[in-house]
């Protein structure tokens, strides 16, 4: 049976990581290489900006976030002359970059945004004087979250670069993949494009990772859009609806694990590629692993250990999910909780939607958008052995004495994905049941009782 | 001309280098420096400062979301992971367009009886952030309207993002704020000390299990060495070891950027004294600070055969290093930490002065550098006056230490260098652990287990010492080096600076 609580639905407050709209805008910009991101706020949302920028950084590249250097004085006399200077400075690849760069995105913190700033109208004259092409987005963090950062910048992208399109289209534009909560989503990514290439599946851009802007006029050759998140994005798809790029929204659950890598694989393949390259795919890769973990008595052992734990997931929607239905499903660990963030309604129904099945074999309660206050006690009462969540919520588990495996979230701070190994895909199996593996040295060996019990020599000798 | 030169920098004594710079957020000081970034602002400190350190207070953020995840995002869930602090609950508001435009008072009215009813705080804190604080959201009347049906106190904590520069002025803010908690004293402990202006947290220590920590322990002994108690180190504990700190009977400093202002607000709300000396590092700082201290408690003979007896103990590793080090030139590159009490340098500097090194002062940004006064009157205090490299730093741009190092004339076996923060500089092939000796000063980094990891008391002075010790030590192999040396540098392996260096021989 699964339980639905949603205490979220009862009130605007709110305790969870979920970062602003313009954190969005720089993660879908970011991984345009050839272009800037000018930062227009205070330096508390800048350094959060530049944080979360760094997500591209392995084996992609590094897109600078230029602040402004905007102060109390521009809170109160405005501060479009310093906007204007960093833009030009910029523009002039004297800033940041050493040519002019292809684009510079604007983006700017709520202070700026509540005092009427004008970023368009700085943004058209440094871009009719320097001949570069600048767009600002209207992106503070009370616009709404990443998703909705994300939606703006994509929107932006659509209007700005993307021309109408009566060609051939064929494959597909995978969208938004740091909104799938993985903290490891950029070696995901990378292995999800190879999985759908080797399943016949033409990948026409990922919007973004590792891009140039002229890439991104690519975007209406693919027959549709994969959206890598629950949530809603009516602009965007709106506006790719015009250009006759059609969106799956409809919740495929994302390829981590073995069951929910089969299940998306085959779905895509059988509509945009090719079903049997992509069984074959899938056999060639379980033929991998097998080398690795048949008859392998390390694996078996664990593999036997772990059956029958007690485990709880919290994170944003799409991860979260695939999490709880691989460690049910190819792990047989009994999910206790699953703690499911997301910015719209429609993010966690869809989850909740894909979790449902789950209930007639597994007794199990979602907590829709709860606070780290619920979503602790919660895991508290349920007891179970570790946690998989976010490097934010270590210690609120930790503190409760419970093992806690951060896989969800971002790939900045402390996450140590340094290995370029997926956690998506059949071979990406390896990588989360080794990471399961590891949580469970916290939950089952018995560190205290060493520490107790050890020889100490000469003690007891009279 | 050396390239630094030609950039606009020069070297001033501290002094006089404050006094070249013109005022703050001017438009002389933006074309100086244009394009002060910072890291932090005044919503994260403010939050930061109240809501890990004490352990029954709730802060609610009156703003959207994005505000609580700046803090989360690093600084406050490094606070967890790498001090004893808890995990923080944030409840937040959530303000979106709607909430700007139209007020979100009646939110916060139903946030404050929540968090109230569930989470039973002794004390909630309102903080507000950049978008509340434009739109005037009225806090004080939301509290005083929900007064009635909430059992914890409820405190209003002014705190846009935006007000005040970063780093000093809006620390600066907070001192009364902090003792606007406190309550008037009951009775004063005649022997009783507090420290203010611990910027890590303090009350949880190693013999309670903690795995790094030290400070506490260092200023227990210091203060017990005079046969005095510590009454409170701030911040830390709860709400009532808070609220009782004027129960000491005089203030001591840690850091003078994040004591002096509690200690000032402290001083006039209840009268209790402050004394000005920070940072006890070095046997000369630390018993400059144990004497003023004795001399304020008129505790002067225990004092003299306490530091006495502590010397001694360090006096041949005292001896070691001063003979490793002594006539080095000591490159203090401030960074991120300098952000928030650039004085913590200073104390590095004086202890690499009593060890004979002569310190260079850089990448202080003037911004930084010129908000937190509170430091330039402690340097005052203790008579420390080194050069500081001004310029123009444009965009928060650090300086290259290999810059400075020919500004300064001085090669690899000249120098140490010590920093305070993540991205110290390192290029295998010229410039890295294993050629130049380097020394993390850093609260952030700095681990030593049995010491104090922000250096201070003879402990910390001894983890220090030893530390110099070794990187001169490390800095002699000339060859192999560090990982993150090569991955910064054009020519990782050695057999490539071998082969550039070929050329120049033949």
């Amino acid at each position: 049976m699964m339980d639905v609580v949603s205490t979220a639905a009862e009130t605007k407050m709110r305790d969870q990581f979920q970062p602003g709209a313009f954190i969005g805008t720089i993660l879908t910009t970011s991984g345009i290489l050839d272009t800037v991101n000018v930062y227009h706020g205070v330096s508390g949302c800048h350094a959060m900006a530049q944080h979360l920028r760094g997500d591209h950084v392995p084996n992609g590249g590094y897109v600078p976030v230029v602040g402004t250097g905007f102060l109390e004085n521009d809170a109160i006399m405005g501060g479009a002359k310093k906007l204007e200077q960093t833009l030009r400075l910029v523009a002039q690849g004297k800033l940041a970059v050493k040519a002019p760069p292809q684009c510079i995105w604007i983006s700017m913190s709520d202070c700026p945004a509540v005092g009427g700033e004008d970023i368009e109208g700085v943004a058209r004259g440094v871009m009719a004087e320097t001949g570069v092409k600048i767009i600002a987005v209207e992106n503070a963090g009370f616009k709404g979250g990443v998703a909705r950062g994300t939606e703006l910048a994509l929107c932006k992208i659509l209007d700005e670069f993307v021309e109408p399109y009566d060609g051939e289209r064929e494959g597909v534009n995978l969208i938004a993949p740091f909104l799938m909560g993985s903290a490891n989503w950029p070696f995901d990514i990378d292995h999800m494009v190879e999985m759908l290439t080797a399943a016949g599946v033409k990948v026409n851009l990922v919007l973004s990772r590792n891009l140039n802007l002229a890439d991104v006029k690519r975007f209406p050759r693919a027959a549709a859009n994969v959206l890598l998140t629950y949530e809603e994005m009516p602009d965007f798809l709106a506006r790719s609806d015009a250009l006759g790029v059609p969106t799956l929204s409809d919740g495929l659950v994302l390829p981590y694990g073995i069951g929910n890598s089969e299940e998306w694989l085959l779905r895509l393949a059988e509509k945009y590629g090719d079903g049997n390259k992509a069984r074959a795919y899938l056999l060639r890769e379980m033929d991998e692993v097998k080398k690795v973990v048949g008859r392998n008595f390390n694996f078996s052992w664990m593999a036997s250990f772990l059956s029958d734990k007690y485990a709880a997931v919290c994170g944003y929607a799409p991860f979260a999910t695939a999490l709880a239905r691989h460690l049910f499903h190819d792990l047989n660990i009994r999910v206790k909780v699953v703690g499911l963030w997301s910015e719209t309604e429609a993010g966690v129904q869809r989850a909740t939607e894909i979790l449902c099945p789950l209930g007639d074999s597994l007794d199990f309660t979602v907590l829709e958008n709860p606070t780290y206050f619920e979503l602790g006690e919660a895991v508290k009462n349920a007891n179970v052995d570790f946690v998989i969540g976010s490097m934010q919520d270590k210690p609120l588990f930790r503190g409760y004495g419970i093992p806690h495996l951060n896989l969800c979230g971002f790939y900045y701070f402390n996450n140590y994905n340094f290995i370029p190994w997926p956690l998506a895909g059949v071979k990406g199996s390896l990588r989360l049941f080794s990471e399961v593996c590891r949580v469970v040295d916290d939950a089952f060996y018995e560190g205290e009782a060493w520490k107790k019990l050890n020889f100490v020599p000469g003690n007891g000798r009279t | 001309m050396s390239k630094l030169k030609s950039q606009g920098y020069r070297w001033l004594p501290l002094k006089e280098a404050f006094e070249s710079l013109p005022e703050m957020d001017t438009a002389e000081f933006n074309e100086l420096c244009p394009g002060y970034e910072g890291v932090w602002c005044r919503y994260l400190w403010t939050t930061t400062y109240f809501q890990q350190f004490f352990r029954d207070v709730v802060v609610v953020t009156h703003g959207p979301l994005s505000c609580v995840a700046a803090v989360k995002n690093f600084k406050q869930t490094h606070y967890s992971l790498h001090s004893a602090l808890p995990f923080a609950h944030s409840p937040c508001t959530n303000m979106d367009e709607n909430a700007v435009i139209m007020g979100g008072t009646d939110i916060l009215a139903d946030t404050l009886k929540r968090v109230d009813h569930d989470y039973r705080p002794k004390l909630i804190i309102v903080t507000d952030t950049c978008a509340s604080y434009m739109i005037h959201d009225d806090v004080d009347a939301v509290i005083a309207q929900v007064n009635p049906d909430v059992k914890a106190k409820v405190v209003y904590t002014p705190s846009p993002g935006f007000a005040g520069v970063q780093c000093g002025k809006a620390v600066e803010a907070m001192g009364p704020l902090v003792a606007a908690l406190m309550d008037p004293p009951q009775n004063i402990d005649p022997e009783g000390v507090n420290v203010l202006g611990v910027y890590y947290d303090t009350r949880f220590t190693e013999a309670e299990g903690r795995k790094h920590g030290g400070n506490t322990e260092a200023y227990t002994h210091l203060i017990e060495g005079l046969g005095l108690k510590v009454h409170r180190i701030m911040n830390a504990g709860d709400y009532d070891y808070l609220r009782t700190t004027p129960e000491g009977s005089v203030n001591t400093i840690h850091t003078a950027m994040w004591g002096y202002p509690v200690a000032r607000a402290m001083e006039e709300q209840f009268g209790t004294p402050w004394l000005k000396r920070q940072l006890p590092m070095g046997l000369q700082g630390t018993k400059d600070w144990v004497m003023e201290l004795a001399t304020f408690m008129g505790r002067e003979e225990e004092a003299e055969r306490f530091t006495k007896a502590e010397e001694e103990n360090l006096l041949t590793l005292f001896e070691e290093t001063k003979k490793l080090v002594e006539g080095k030139i000591l490159l203090v590159e401030c960074s991120r930490n300098s952000q928030a009490k650039y004085g913590e340098m200073l104390a590095y500097a004086r202890l690499g002065e009593e060890l004979g090194m002569k310190p260079y002062v850089y990448s202080l940004h003037p911004m930084e550098f010129k908000s937190q006064t509170d430091d330039l009157l402690a340097a005052e205090v203790e008579g420390m006056n080194p050069p500081v490299l001004i310029g123009p730093y444009p965009y928060h741009q650090p300086v290259n230490v290999e810059d400075v190092m020919a500004d300064l004339g001085v090669n690899e076996d000249q120098c140490l260098y010590i920093y305070d923060d993540v991205f110290p500089y390192a290029k295998s092939g010229s410039f890295d652990p294993s050629n130049v000796p380097r020394y993390t000063t850093s609260s952030q980094m700095k681990r030593v287990k049995g010491s104090s990891f922000l250096g201070v008391g003879y402990a910390g002075t001894a983890a220090t010492y030893r530390g110099i010790l070794e990187s001169v030590k490390a800095a002699r192999r000339k060859s192999k080096p560090t990982f993150y040396g090569r991955v910064w540098s054009s020519t990782p392996f050695e057999f490539q600076v071998a082969q550039r260096k070929e050329p120049a021989l033949t």
